[in-house]
């Protein structure tokens, strides 16, 4: 379907797109929440049985988590509350709210994630840009290679192979926490690794289907120089495909932070989340399970909403 | 150009016309060969994957016949060889608790194996049935199919995964229906998509038109089409099933010790990594080598069975 | 008249899987200021390539101008360099192509495709740029023009794009426009539109157009000559109405009896011409035609027949018409 530009810009057409976007989001959230709420419950055991605890005392805890209320009523009380952002207290850490030891951890996390992800957007562009543009010599095979060794190693490997050679055999880095800048270097390439990788063959496979492209042959034709062609035409059009690939990778780097954190020592949120299932603390993983989806469902919105501006011919139906 | 030849002149048969074979005007000169024939000869040609092809064969091979090798057993302790480096009674050693590392490499790659290959063809087999129902009949069926698709496409496979294994109990049905329960849901996007493109070509509308039936349709013509990049497909997704079955153990969800996996082994390696980095190492080498080869002849076989690729990693 | 552009004994090569195919083998012709020639020949002949490499915009590898020269208004440009080569194209000569669907950037304002070619080869500054735009725009008949520059191509029909392609091309008001089966992906009513178009254009600025094309009737009301492509060569080459009239060459013949037209009888079949033309791997033996040819004589197996002439602006390249050879009425 051909759709003019006046109708789009016009407030028909696109802001269609985006509310149909946002509804979707909104059901992925829901029902996110409530299978998050319904697994939960049917979870083998409580999360007191682990504990010495009177039954007296347990039946007391039960009900002071409102665990004794018929399922409809804790799943209604559930979402009321979610709904004020509360996410309930943490059944391990007595007495925290998750949204405090959200507050707490979120902001390493969110350190430790956007530094990977420019630094992968980064070093993934130069890469694939580099590689298509020198196709078929040295450089191009070493970024190809780099590239297919990057998407078959697992972080959790990669990570504790960086923290073996580079912080406990070479000591050229510190071997955790996270305590300035030196302390982010391994953290950042052990997460971003796969993403680079990712970017470098997507961008590489995108640059080259544009060179075939008629449009370049015209841009050739008009007497641009080389310079300009790549520039002009060539890398504006084979960027475009990274927008729809930032919703996974923006999962991918979210991921990776549970394991690139517990090898590093870093305090982030992803730590305390792989400890909560070893604690079977059921609130807080419920709490940040949200967080995390919610966090995710918002990023491919966006994602979604800036390729429909970004390809001035997206096409909505169909997308 | 031409070599110039000698020619008589004052011959006058020169100009005289000559009779023509016509039969052979219309014949190709090139043998042509089936989608099947050229996607082999293509592969084959390929050296990378089919090194690859081998690398991987061994490795399956060591997996089945690698815990026979040796008189150990994958289970059993032994309090006298705990933290053994590679020697030659133990190839690759013993874990802390003296169980021999090789048995254990070859028993979980049977478990990382055959849930990578077992996740994969299920979501492919389920996106197939769905994605090609929905691409096909269209309309409101798909519509329907395409809105839950929307919604569940949003929540991450991994998110879902961990959540559904802290349900289940740890185990290889376990974690291969983690994998599944909304994994399914890339495939059937995919096959969709190939199957409304397809649809609308001339030879399949060509096909309606001479009144040949769905089935017919869907299986002279749609199958055949896509079954190329359904295959390219499959081997691209084995290494990140293996990926998130190696992810979830090692954070404690997967396979559970005495039972064990690649990432089960990369999990208590990672633990005692600091002092017997080896067995780290040795897990965490064949997890990366089978992803390396499964991606590459992934690669090879994109190469091979997709024209439209063609040249673009040349 | 004087000759804009000669082409003499041009040769290229393609690399391939399977070898090296020879697209072009030894094409010379000339393009007088203000003609309008028509190149014709089936799918694959070499004339798409002949054009390209007018520019030198055969992609190198696995193409290659083997040998031969193109003195642009007497300069060999095959020598020229990367630079030389950038203020000729979209200048001097420029070039517009098949699939206007496309051959334009889809990411790029229109404003900005049509106006970089003139930024780039005329000092003006932005704003002179935009006026030179929309004039040009105005020119190829683009209607509405400032409205449609702040436009993106996917919002042009088929015949539009074409004409900002035409607009693109006639920008810098070149000496020569290579127009590469222009209106072969457009509707019948859009082509004659466009043709119309360039003719006027031509007409108005008296530039020379090399039309590739397979389609006859549009020969008829372009070109002043012709030149006939057959596997790689130039087998036919004369002023339109001998062509029409007077075709020397076998394939000239057969081209023209397979051209539909409104007074065939209702009952004739239209004539088809047996066969392939052959496979470029290796230079045939003898005319490359002969498999195919109705008239095959002895010769024709034995050597390739050169450019005899049969007149002045006449010449073809079929023993046919050799002395010696047998007459046909």
């Amino acid at each position: 379907m051909h759709i003019p530009s006046y109708l789009m810009k016009s407030g028909g057409f696109m802001s269609r797109y985006i509310f149909k976007r946002l509804i979707i989001s909104l059901l992925t959230v829901w029902i996110l929440v409530t299978a998050v709420f319904l697994l939960i419950r049917v979870l083998p055991g409580d999360p007191f049985t682990s504990e010495k605890m009177t039954p007296e005392i347990k039946a007391n805890m039960m009900k002071y988590y409102g665990f004794d209320r018929p399922l409809y009523e804790q799943y209604g009380k559930y979402i009321m509350n979610l709904l004020k952002g509360d996410l309930g207290n943490s059944l391990k850490y007595h007495n925290m709210r998750v949204n405090d030891i959200i507050a707490q951890t979120f902001p390493y996390s969110a350190d430790l994630g956007i530094r990977a992800l420019l630094f992968a957007l980064i070093a993934g562009l130069c890469l694939g840009i580099n590689a298509a543009l020198k196709m078929g010599k040295f450089w191009d095979y070493f970024c190809i290679t780099l590239a297919i060794i990057g998407v078959s190693v697992p972080d959790f490997i990669l990570g504790s192979l960086l923290q073996y050679v580079f912080a406990l055999q070479l000591k050229w880095f510190p071997v955790a926490r996270w305590l300035g800048f030196k302390y982010t270097i391994l953290p950042v390439f052990g997460l971003s690794l796969y993403t680079v990788a990712l970017i470098t063959r997507l961008i590489r496979v995108s640059m080259l289907d544009v060179i075939n492209q008629d449009y370049i042959t015209t841009a050739e034709a008009k007497g641009l120089s080389t310079f300009q062609i790549i520039w002009r035409h060539q890398i504006r059009n084979a960027i475009l495909p990274i927008v729809t690939v930032m919703g996974p990778i923006t999962a991918a780097v979210l991921t990776g932070t549970f394991v690139i954190e517990m090898i590093f020592a870093v305090p982030g949120m992803g730590k305390f989340y792989v400890q909560g299932i070893h604690d079977l603390d059921y609130s807080l993983i419920l709490g940040m399970t949200v967080f995390y989806g919610v966090f995710l469902v918002a990023a491919n919105f966006i994602v979604d909403i800036i390729y429909g501006f970004v390809d001035p011919r997206i096409r909505i139906t169909g997308k | 150009m031409n070599k110039p030849v000698d020619i008589n002149w004052d011959d006058s048969s020169l100009f005289e016309k000559i009779e023509r074979d016509k039969s052979q005007l219309n014949v190709v000169v090139r043998p042509s060969l089936t989608y099947w024939q050229d996607a082999w000869i293509r592969l084959s040609k390929n050296k990378i994957a089919l090194l690859c092809l081998g690398i991987l064969l061994l490795v399956i091979l060591l997996s089945i016949v690698g815990p026979y090798m040796t008189p150990y057993d994958f289970k059993s302790n032994d309090p006298d060889a705990t933290d053994l480096l590679p020697n030659l009674q133990h190839w690759f050693g013993t874990d802390s608790l003296g169980r021999d590392l090789w048995e254990r490499i070859w028993m979980g790659g049977r478990v990382s194996l055959a849930i990578g290959f077992a996740v994969t063809i299920l979501n492919t087999m389920i996106g197939m049935v769905i994605g090609g129902i929905s691409g096909y009949f269209g309309g409101k069926l798909d519509m329907f199919i395409m809105r839950i698709i929307d919604v569940l496409y949003g929540i991450p496979t991994i998110i879902v995964a961990i959540l559904v294994m802290m349900v289940l109990d740890s185990g290889i049905a376990s974690l291969i229906i983690a994998m599944v329960a909304i994994g399914w849901i890339g495939s059937a996007r995919f096959i969709r998509g190939q199957i409304l493109q397809l649809k609308n070509l001339e030879f399949i509308l060509a096909a309606r038109t001479l009144g040949a039936s769905s089935t017919r349709i869907i299986a002279i013509h749609l199958i055949p089409n896509i079954m190329g990049l359904i295959i390219t497909n499959l081997a691209m997704a084995i290494p990140n099933a293996i990926f998130t079955e190696a992810f979830l153990s090692y954070i404690g969800l997967g396979i559970q010790s005495p039972a064990t996996s690649w990432g089960q082994l990369a999990r208590q390696g990672a633990m005692a990594f600091r002092a017997y980095p080896y067995q780290l190492f040795i897990p965490a080498f064949f997890v990366s080598i089978t992803m390396l080869t499964l991606n590459l002849l992934g690669d090879g076989l994109r190469d091979a069975l997709d024209p439209r690729q063609r040249g673009r990693n040349k | 008249m004087s000759r804009l552009i000669e082409i003499n004994d041009l040769e290229v090569g393609f690399k391939t899987y399977g070898g090296e195919v020879q697209a072009v083998r030894g094409v010379s012709f000339y393009i007088e200021q203000g003609e309008c020639i028509a190149v014709v020949g089936e799918s694959g002949c070499g004339k798409s390539v002949t054009a390209k490499a007018l520019l030198k915009l055969i992609p190198e590898p696995p193409g290659k101008i083997k040998s031969g020269s193109i003195l642009f208004e007497g300069n060999d440009i095959i020598a020229y360099s990367k630079k030389q080569m950038q203020q000729i194209r979209g200048a001097e000569v420029s070039m517009i192509f098949q699939d206007p669907m496309t051959s334009l950037n889809p990411t790029m304002l229109i404003e900005r495709q049509i106006g970089e070619v003139i930024a780039k080869h005329q000092k003006a500054s932005r704003k002179q740029v935009y006026d030179r735009v929309i004039e040009i725009m105005k020119l190829v008949g683009i209607p509405n023009p400032e409205k449609r520059i702040k436009q993106y191509p996917h919002e042009f029909s088929g015949g539009m794009r074409q004409r900002v392609m035409i607009a693109i091309a006639m920008a810098c008001n070149p000496k020569l426009l290579i127009a590469d089966e222009p209106t072969t992906a457009l509707d019948v009513t859009i082509q004659a539109q466009i043709l119309e178009l360039m003719k006027g254009l031509q007409e108005k600025f008296s530039t020379s157009i090399m039309l590739i094309t397979h389609d006859l009737g549009v020969v008829a009301s372009m070109a002043q000559r012709v030149l006939v492509f057959y596997a790689g060569k130039i087998v036919e080459s004369s002023d339109v109405n001998e062509v029409f009239n007077n075709p020397k060459h076998p394939y000239t013949v057969g081209l023209l009896k397979s051209m539909p037209t409104l007074g065939i009888a209702n009952k004739e079949m239209l004539a088809t011409i047996d066969g392939t033309p052959p496979d470029l791997f290796k230079s045939p033996v003898g005319c490359s035609f002969m498999p195919r040819c109705e008239k095959a004589m002895r010769i024709c197996k034995m050597a390739e027949p050169p450019m005899l002439d049969i007149n002045e602006t006449h010449q073809a390249a079929c023993w046919l018409n050799h002395e010696k050879a047998p007459r046909y009425n």
